[in-house]
Formats: C-alpha cells, structure tokens, sequence
C-alpha cells in the first residue's frame, strides 16, 4: 500500500474514531435531535463536550501518538525490537518523579508533577543509553530495564508506605492510568507539546534511517552519534514524563504500535514509519478507551492499564515468535 | 576528476581502547597517492582498530591524523563523511531498509544507484529488505553505498570476506577502475597473495604488535606472510 493511501485511511479511522468520542459516551446527548431543532443542546451538554469528552480524546489521541513515536525511536536507536518506553524504566522513571512530588507532599498542582515526571524519564533514560554501550545483545539492555523497573518500584512502594492516605489514595489512581483527568486547558498544551516533538522527529528522519544501518555505517555516513543520541533522550524523556505525568504510566501502546505498523503497511523507511506509527498510535489508544469506556462489554469498563495489557501482551509474544523465525531461517 | 589523491597521513598515532595500554603506539605514515592500499598483520594486531581511527570513527589515544592539511578529528561528521568513508568487514544485517532505500540516503538518483549496484553483479533484489539478504548481497548493497558517498578516501575492512568468487573480482575491479579515476582506498585483508597477481596496488603495509613496515611490492607475496614474525 502506498504510503499516502494508507495515511488517508488511518487518517480517516483515526478522525472517526475521535468523533465517536465526543459524540457518545456515559451520558446521552440529543445531537441529531438538536441538530434537526426538535429540541435544545443544553448548557450542561455544551460543558460535557468540551470539558470532558474533548480533553479526553484529546489526551488519548496524544498519548497515543507520542508514546508510539518514543517506541519507534527506542528501537531504530537500540536496533532492538522489544524497546519500548515502558520495557526500558522511563516510565518508571516518571512515576518515581510523581511519586515525590504526590506521596512526599511538595504539592500536587499539574505541572509540578509534570516538571518531576520530565525530570524523571529523562533521568532514567540517559542512564539506559549511559550504560546501553556495555551490553552485548539485546537480551541484557531489556533486563537491566526490567532491574530498572523493580528498583524504581520498589522506591515507589517505601514511598507509599510512608504516605498519608489522600496522597496515597491519588497516587494508586493515577497508576492505573487514565486518559479521563486532564482539563480543556491542559488537554490543548499537551496536544499542541506532542505535535511539535513529532514535527522534530519527522525532521530526523533521514538520520535514524541511516542509523538502522549501524553506529559505524552511520558515522561515516555523517550522522553525528552525540546529537542524534540527545535528540532521542530528550524527546523520548519529554512525551513520555509530559504523558506519564497526565495519564499515568500507560503500558505497552509504545512497545507494540510500530509493531502492528511495521506488520499492517510493511514500512521500512522513516518517512512512512514516523506518520504511520503515530497514526495508528493514536487509534490504538482511542480503541483501547472504548474498552476503558465500556462499550464493548456493555456495562462499566476497565482500567486503561489492564485494557492496554490484555491487547499488548500477546503482541510482543508475537514479535518474539516472529524474530525468533528470521533469526533461524 | 584529478589524478593526484589528496594525501591522507597520521603522526605519532596512538590507539586502542585503554589509554595505560594503547595497541600499538607513535605510528607516522602517509598514503601519498590515489589506488588500493593494503594493510596486511595477523589477527587481533588492532588492523581494524586502526582502520576505524584513520577513518575518523574512533578517536585515537594520541596523534592526528590528516587528510590534506586538515587534521579529520577538527571536522564535522557531514564534513568527514564527503571526504572519507567506510565499509565495516560484517554488513549490516539489522536494517529492515529495502535496498533501493539504503541507497537513496546517499544518492537520490534511483538509474544511478541501479547501475552502480549492477556493478558488483546482478541484481533481482533491489526492492528487498536488507535483512532477508543474504551477508555477501548485502555488503554489495555496502560498496554500492561508498561509491555513491563518492569520496576521496575509501577506507574498508575486511571487505570480501563473505563473497563469492565472482564478486570478488567483480568488487576488486570496480576498485580498480575508481583508483584510476583518483580515489584512494585502505583495505586491510588477508586475501593479499592473490589479489596482488590480479589487482595493481599502489603499496602494502604490515602491522604487528610494534611495527608498522611498507613491503616491498617487487618481493614474493607468497612470502609475506613470513614478515609477521
């Protein structure tokens, strides 16, 4: 499938599925009703589309979208696979940052938890890539990420214990995730942060093409290995501690969606991988919210983490099946 | 296209991974001229340590090394990589990059890139990706790459290690059409005692763990290997 063909019917499934947000949700509004003046949108109909289903989609769609962009880079950057935001600390890394800021009680306002969430994956990240240059294979890098998650965890869990019960109780829910807890305001900065991380993204385009060949290859092909490192740290540290502070550290939509794109489009090259990736990124997390919404199953829904799990598990079996086949054949 | 080369020397190079216990160490020498310049030692005596600092890929311990009177340490990676290139002795594998893709990073012209791959031999996998070739496919994707880079300075390890014999000759001619035309290139290889009765060389240097000695190109190649030590 040619690469605009496929953005025009991503493009088009992700706008109708952002639609389907607003339009339906836990409380019935009478659109068409309306639209035909048979009867009035009310005030508090007017509050519910901008005040919460808006900001809603708005957060999934660049949750979606950002996560799926850190995935993509983590695996051109580490030429592995299975690398991902959540597999490699950086979320953690933002929890850690949240927990300070909730569970110690320096105070709980939006961008406080965001700037500590920043500072957090970074942080972690830079550490990842600090130490990546002594593993050999892609094996030992994933589980010093997984070392990485537990030591990280088990921080927030001495943190925890020594909470008082309203800071704990708001910080076990923001770890289940969620894309329902941003204001209008919040949910438009956000948006507009994302899109501009992947406009700098898109611009690297041609550099973690020529990356996949090898740091030497790359080199010596003119890519600067120290630029292009902090690019990838920096970017990847600012969407994922940004989202992570906002909803919560969202699993596996970073790891999993270049996967389903890669399998879908067959993309190879940067310039489809980037818009394709955070084009179905986005739906992705627009679907898995349905889950969280309920529809599916009829009645109230599930948490974003248990939906995102259920859906991204069997994925990365299915990616180690998968590489496990070419690396025999 | 001019026939002189423009030289690229080193002085008082030093290098290796550990500053206590550099590989070999105060190494001067200069590739003066345009043709195929071999480096020949046993493994393990830090040929392709070597060949990675002279290449600007790894920074050496002490010394410079120049191309001209432009020290490559002073350059910019863009800057190096229009004067000097590289083909690493294991292709890369990992890229799911097609080969038209690959190709198209260094050269937007897709008739050009077609004819010079077809030069290392013929090709029906040009769309496929670069990890479902085969090692020898791919390295020829690699040469195809470093011609389009189309720099002054080649600098290749180990090149024709997973080729088949016609690719070889295919991939040592190619060279020698483009030292004709005035590029330098510095191979290290083990191949030496053939190619020197089918290739013309413009010199052959021997590195072991406290030398680094031009051979005299009118001696036996099938001796060389006595010089190791």
């Amino acid at each position: 499938m040619s690469l605009s063909r496929a953005s025009l019917m991503g493009g088009g499934i992700l706008l109708t599925l952002f639609l389907s947000h607003l339009i339906w949700g836990s409380v019935s509004i009478p659109w068409l009703e309306g639209l035909m003046g048979e009867v009035n949108i009310s005030q508090d109909h007017m509050t519910i589309l901008f005040d919460v289903r808006l900001p809603r989609a708005l957060i999934a769609l660049s949750t979606g979208m950002g996560l799926s962009c850190c995935g993509l880079m983590l695996q051109t950057w580490l030429g592995n696979p299975l690398a991902g935001p959540s597999v490699l600390g950086v979320t953690s890394g933002a929890g850690m940052g949240v927990a300070l800021v909730v569970l110690a009680g320096v105070g709980s306002v939006w961008w406080g938890t965001t700037l500590a969430a920043f500072v957090g994956s970074t942080l972690t990240l830079a550490m990842v890539f600090g130490v990546s240059h002594r593993f050999r294979g892609m094996a030992s890098l994933l589980i010093f990420g997984l070392m990485l998650n537990y030591v990280l965890g088990a921080l927030i869990t001495v943190l925890q214990s020594e909470a008082d019960p309203d800071s704990l109780q708001q910080f076990v829910f923001w770890g289940m995730g969620t894309f329902g807890q941003a204001t209008f305001n919040v949910s438009i900065i956000l948006f507009f942060v994302i899109l501009v991380c992947m406009l700098i993204v898109w611009k690297m385009r041609k550099d973690l093409d020529i990356w996949t060949l090898g740091p030497l290859t790359a080199k010596s092909m003119g890519v600067n290995e120290l630029t292009l490192r902090r690019q990838v740290v920096l970017l990847t540290g600012m969407m994922t501690g940004l989202l992570t502070a906002i909803c919560g550290p969202v699993a596996f939509l970073g790891l999993a969606t270049p996967h389903v794109v890669k399998l879908l489009f067959g993309g190879r090259s940067h310039r489809e991988l980037i818009p394709l990736t955070a084009i179905t990124g986005g739906i992705l997390a627009l679907l898995a919210d349905w889950g969280v919404k309920g529809v599916f199953f009829m009645d109230s829904g599930w948490p974003l983490n248990a939906v995102l799990s259920l859906i991204g598990g069997p994925m990365v079996v299915w990616v180690l099946i998968k590489n496990s086949k070419m690396s025999a054949a | 296209m001019s026939s002189k080369c423009t030289p690229l020397t080193f002085s008082k190079l030093s290098f290796g991974y550990d500053s206590q216990r550099p590989i070999l160490q105060g190494l001067n020498g200069a590739f003066g001229e345009k043709g195929i310049h071999l480096i020949i030692g046993k493994n393990g005596v830090g040929k392709s340590t070597m060949l990675r600092v002279l290449a600007g890929l790894m920074e050496p311990l002490e010394g410079v090394v120049k191309i001209g009177d432009q020290p490559i340490q002073c350059m910019s990676q863009v800057e190096r990589a229009q004067q000097i290139s590289f083909v690493h002795s294991l292709p890369p594998k990992t890229s799911e990059l097609s080969v038209a893709e690959v190709l198209a990073l260094v050269s937007e012209d897709e008739e050009k890139n077609r004819g010079a791959l077809r030069s290392f031999g013929e090709v029906d996998w040009w769309n496929q990706s670069l990890h479902t070739l085969s090692d020898g496919q791919a390295q020829r994707v690699m040469f195809t790459r470093v011609m389009l880079q189309n720099t002054e300075w080649t600098i290749l390890d180990e090149p024709t290690a997973f080729l088949d014999v016609p690719s070889k000759m295919a991939f040592w001619k190619e060279l020698g059409i483009a030292s004709v035309n005035g590029k330098g290139f510095i191979i290290a290889t083990h191949d030496y005692a053939e190619l020197s009765e089918h290739v013309n060389l413009a010199s052959v240097h021997l590195i072991d763990e406290s030398h680094w000695m031009e051979i005299d190109l009118a001696s036996n190649p099938r001796l060389w290997h006595r010089q190791m030590g």
